[in-house]
């Protein structure tokens, strides 16, 4: 097998790879930053006096909301953290039928997407918690006090300042993607790890696997390069 | 009356921090508070901004209630909207300034007329752009905070409470955080604006300032007022122990 045709191969694989890499960051970063929002410690919303009833319905509800849940955001973001990601694959995969017996006929794609975005998701909200952490209490007040709503605050005053300082850790937990996207494996998904495995085998040769370091080299190049534009668009302030 | 705190208490931990001071402020008043470290003062103007909420007592902005004291006893402040509206009473400039960083010098004294009180940008800039004049910071409109010294900074953050023209304006301990060098900027700005008649509440460790600008001062020791009255009474022959024993210690 010539070098161009295990490229063509492997190609196939390659877009796979991306796709995982580009559905995870889409849906882990913003589940990330609502898992944060549940969990990040803090007193519980006080209840409104005197409002408009749908207003305090609302904050009773999302009160409520948090009482339950930041417990089980606790644990969600322990396991995923303490578990091996191949193991939670299997899990997400194979849970549904043995616990409910339910058919996982073409689920396999669907079980990959769910237990990366799973995992990387309680990965960012940790990164998200202590980026909101490191900005001085000082911030708060003086929004509070120029009149700011909380939302106001939080996506004017709070969110640019916690983007800066989470970005180099964001740029780790992405790169650390790129090459856990390889994991996918686990579940006989071909994407272009488990492509140049197969060829390798079949070619008795070292070639695929070559291809594949140059492959996950490059696309992390890319990443970087992209990162490091975004983070010297935000230094024009300390 | 501009301000008006009847019976404040305030605790935390079970440390009564503010014990029953009752305090008000006159329309074109400069009010200093004075006093030990500890002594309650930032706490009273955090009570008074609504940063911290006091156990008991009343508070009340242009004869407006913002607080009042139920029959328990216990503190109660009116609902969200109507102190949303006395909130826009009084401004409160920080020891730390506070400034926004990731916002240029201007949009730090623009963003809240802009956003928050939803008035047009281009008369919002035009004030701004006057108030900047005014602290001597014309030239560093596009600059950002950390670009600033620290007097250049609170100067800043004095503009953008000034901007959004509020009938009170507290000051928690303003120079407090500057080298000694760059006091004298700040607080030649606030004796400006005391010319100008703004009503100003200034918690300070400057006693000279506190004797030359104010028109009444407080002193403050253990979560009570000592003392109060005309700074030339106050400093010069003050009638409480207390307050003798602290003024001594400063001159030394």
């Amino acid at each position: 097998m010539s070098f161009s045709t295990m490229l063509s191969s492997m190609g196939v694989g390659m877009l796979r790879t991306c796709l995982i890499f580009i559905l995870t960051l889409l849906i882990s970063l913003p589940l990330g930053m609502i898992v944060m929002l549940i969990r990040r410690p803090g007193p519980l919303p006080e209840v409104p006096r005197g409002e408009g009833t749908l207003k305090t319905l609302a904050v009773r509800l999302w009160r409520g909301f948090l009482i339950v849940l930041r417990p089980v955001m606790k644990i969600y973001i322990a396991v995923m953290r303490g578990t091996p990601l191949m193991l939670q694959l299997l899990a997400w995969y194979f849970g549904p039928y043995y616990l409910f017996g339910m058919s996982i006929r073409g689920y396999r794609f669907p079980a990959i997407i769910i237990g990366f975005s799973m995992n990387y998701a309680a990965y960012f909200a940790e990164i998200f918690r202590g980026g909101i952490e490191a900005i001085p209490k000082g911030q708060y007040e003086a929004a509070e006090i120029l009149g700011y709503g909380k939302t106001q605050t939080f996506f004017r005053i709070i969110l640019p300042q916690v983007i800066k300082t989470i970005l180099p850790s964001v740029t780790n937990e992405v790169i650390t993607l790129v090459k856990d996207t390889s994991m996918a494996f686990t579940l006989a998904y071909n994407e272009m790890f488990s492509l140049a495995k197969q060829i390798a085998a079949s070619q008795t040769s070292f070639m695929p696997f070559v291809i594949a370091g140059v492959f996950y080299f490059i696309a992390n190049y890319v990443v970087a390069f992209v990162m490091e534009f975004i983070e010297k668009k935000l230094s024009y302030y300390r | 009356m501009i301000l008006q705190m009847d019976h404040i208490r305030k605790s935390f931990d079970g440390v009564e921090v503010l014990k029953d001071i009752s305090m008000s402020v006159d329309s074109g008043e400069v009010v200093s508070i004075i006093g030990p470290s500890g002594s309650g003062k930032s706490t009273l103007l955090r009570c008074a901004t609504f940063l911290e909420k006091i156990d008991a007592g009343e508070i009340r902005y242009m004869d407006k209630a913002a607080v009042t004291t139920n029959n328990e006893g216990k503190a109660e402040y009116v609902p969200h909207k109507e102190l949303k509206l006395v909130k826009e009473y009084f401004g409160l400039v920080f020891q730390q300034f506070n400034l926004f960083p990731h916002y240029s010098v201007l949009k730090n004294v623009m963003d809240a007329p802009v956003h928050v009180l939803k008035r047009p940008k281009e008369e919002v800039r035009e004030e701004a752009m006057e108030l900047l004049r005014r602290m001597d910071l014309e030239s560093r409109a596009d600059a950002y905070p950390f670009q600033l010294s620290g007097g250049q900074q609170q100067r800043v953050a004095i503009a953008r409470a000034l901007a959004l023209k509020p009938s009170i304006l507290f000051f928690d301990e303003p120079t407090s955080a500057l080298d000694p060098e760059l006091t004298g900027e700040v607080l030649k700005v606030i004796r400006q604006l005391a010319e100008e008649k703004m009503t100003m509440v200034v918690v300070t460790h400057e006693m000279p300032f506190a004797r030359a600008v104010s028109n009444r001062v407080i002193f403050m020791d253990k979560g009570v007022i000592v003392e109060q009255g005309d700074p030339e009474l106050v400093f010069g022959s003050p009638s409480q122990e207390r307050t003798k024993q602290f003024l001594r210690n400063y001159q030394r």
